[in-house]
């Protein structure tokens, strides 16, 4: 796994991110320009070189093809019916396969869940969604700062960029077993004690997310900064957070998705004969599945689709739009 | 004028400097500048394209260190960005998230003046560059001579001694330039600035004056110009 990853860093991201660096879009030059072997190899080697000037070639005149629509005016003057008609035709359909698809779920649901199951599996999710919620703020509470402090270093970005690679690639529930040895050893509770398992793996997207947008803050936003002196406080409030709050957004939406699909592996933990339950969501669709319950499986599969779009729908996006308006000069 | 016995406000004395290429070789950008700008001063950089006026404006604003030489500031070193010297940037920098009187507050953070006296002292000098009203506006609602504006106030704000410009014009039409440049100069002539110098750099012969000898050779020996 680590060699891979090393493999992966050195053929594939580390020429990728040295032949980025001239898309930049700034008007300084970069006193610390980001450098690989492989990318001077291709730059400098003449077989290498005249291998992809082939392959370029060949590409700019697949570009340029003329592709012709085969007898393309025939289908132009043909009869099509209105388009109102059809759209209309076509949204009774849906409406048509929704409304059976319900009938026939609240038909399914009746016969074999009760109200105690609903919510059951609500309560469950609201525990989830506490857990998702806190873990998502701590989480951003340590990267954030960190994430900027790498990513306004690019030696820092470069050194560092494989070793959050290597963590986020790393399967997180290897580690689940050490998790439960130490909280059944210092006798823990669980219900606190196993959250943090739900964001091992996800947290990483924060910081990714985060030192991307600290490397692209433009240079004057923080030369400016620097003139006027802004003391810290101000800093991070005025200047930096505003500037990577979108980034900070794509990086916490897909850190607290992943963290709700994880809570299915890591709120119901066993490691031999000790097994641990935290009780959420996660746990209850684990415990279902265990059971081989098919509709308790759906309820709490349908709970969390629930809880991730209208998290989606209610946070997220109004916060990107918020973003997107805030940071766009014209 | 008092130039004789004041120290001068900045005195760039033999300063190279050399970025890294991308092959590691370093690529000498300015050789052996010295500039001495004095109490009264506006000093034109003018020079064409690439031929490092912007950085010689970074290492006079302590941004970047010079490979060698030394940058003195009112006779001391200049050992990074100092009080008293403000920047006004060609591309405006000016932070769309925060409103004009946010943005132009920002220049007085380093101050630790109160919460009024901050607001009163950016509302004044967002009045004297003549964006009066404008205050709550966003930058981007702005037109591009307008923003310039806030990044003027930005930079007067805090009375610095040195402005440095780095082409504060050449983002503008020909007209908004002008206007914006004559009302500085006017500003200046008439002392309503606590500014003791200016330095500029520009590409436009015009704003660098008559006595301004324009300087074919590839690396940048800037002539100084009082104006």
């Amino acid at each position: 796994m680590t060699i891979a990853i090393i493999i992966y860093d050195q053929l594939l991201f580390r020429p990728m991110v040295a032949w980025a660096d001239k898309f930049r879009s700034e008007q300084t030059a970069a006193q610390v320009v980001p450098r690989s072997v492989v990318l001077e190899l291709f730059r400098g080697s003449r077989l290498l070189r005249r291998l992809s000037m082939s392959v370029g070639m060949g590409l700019h005149k697949a570009a340029r093809a003329r592709l012709a629509l085969p007898s393309g005016s025939h289908w132009a003057t043909r009869w099509s019916p209105p388009r109102r008609i059809v759209d209309f035709a076509w949204y009774g359909v849906l409406v048509a396969a929704l409304a059976y698809i319900g009938w026939e779920l609240g038909r399914y649901a009746r016969s074999t869940l009760s109200w105690g199951d609903f919510t059951i599996a609500a309560s469950n999710g609201a525990l989830t969604l506490l857990r998702v919620a806190v873990l998502i703020s701590l989480a951003s509470a340590i990267w954030v700062p960190v994430g900027v402090a790498v990513g306004l270093r690019p030696k820092l970005t470069e050194r560092i960029q494989p070793i959050a690679q290597f963590l986020a690639a790393f399967p997180a529930n290897l580690l689940f077993p050490v998790a439960v040895f130490l909280i059944v050893r210092f006798d823990l509770a669980p219900k606190i004690w196993l959250s943090p398992l739900m964001i091992l793996g996800t947290q990483w997207y924060i910081l990714f997310n985060v030192i991307a947008g600290a490397s692209a803050f433009p240079s004057d936003f923080r030369e400016a900064a620097g003139s006027f002196r802004v003391r810290p406080c101000r800093w991070w409030w005025e200047v930096m957070l505003p500037g990577i709050f979108p980034y900070y957004v794509t990086g916490a939406v897909t850190a607290s998705g992943g963290a709700c699909n994880a809570s299915i592996v890591s709120e119901a933990v066993s490691w031999g004969s000790e097994r641990l339950s935290a009780s959420g969501l996660g746990a209850y669709i684990a415990q279902m599945t265990e059971a081989g319950d098919y509709p308790g499986i759906a309820l709490g599969i349908a709970v969390m689709s629930v809880l991730v779009i209208s998290t989606n729908r209610l946070l997220w996006r109004p916060l990107y739009a918020l973003a997107e308006r805030r940071t766009r000069l014209d | 004028m008092t130039a004789s016995t004041a120290p001068p406000v900045i005195d760039i004395r033999q300063v190279c400097i050399a970025f890294a290429k991308p092959s590691g070789k370093p690529l000498p950008v300015l050789a052996d500048i010295d500039i001495t700008l004095s109490e009264g001063e506006i000093l034109g950089l003018l020079g064409r394209s690439g031929s490092g006026k912007s950085t010689l404006l970074r290492i006079a604003g302590g941004h970047i260190k010079p490979t060698s030489g030394a940058v003195l500031y009112r006779g001391r070193p200049l050992l990074g960005p100092s009080e008293g010297i403000a920047v006004v940037f060609q591309t405006f920098a000016l932070y769309p998230w925060l409103t004009v009187l946010e943005n132009v507050e920002l220049g007085l953070d380093a101050l630790h003046l109160s919460l009024d006296g901050a607001t009163t002292r950016a509302m004044s000098a967002i009045d004297l560059i003549g964006l009066d009203g404008f205050q709550s506006a966003y930058p981007r609602e702005l037109s591009g001579g307008m923003r310039q504006r806030v990044g003027f106030a930005r930079a007067i704000v805090s009375d610095p001694v040195l402005i440095l410009m780095d082409e504060p014009f050449s983002a503008l039409d020909v007209l908004t330039a002008e206007t914006l440049r004559t009302d500085f100069l006017d500003l200046w002539i008439e002392h309503q600035l606590p500014t003791k110098a200016a330095l500029m750099v520009t590409h436009n012969i015009e704003e660098g004056g008559s006595d301004v000898r324009p300087d074919s050779r590839p690396r940048l020996q800037p002539r100084a110009y009082c104006g």
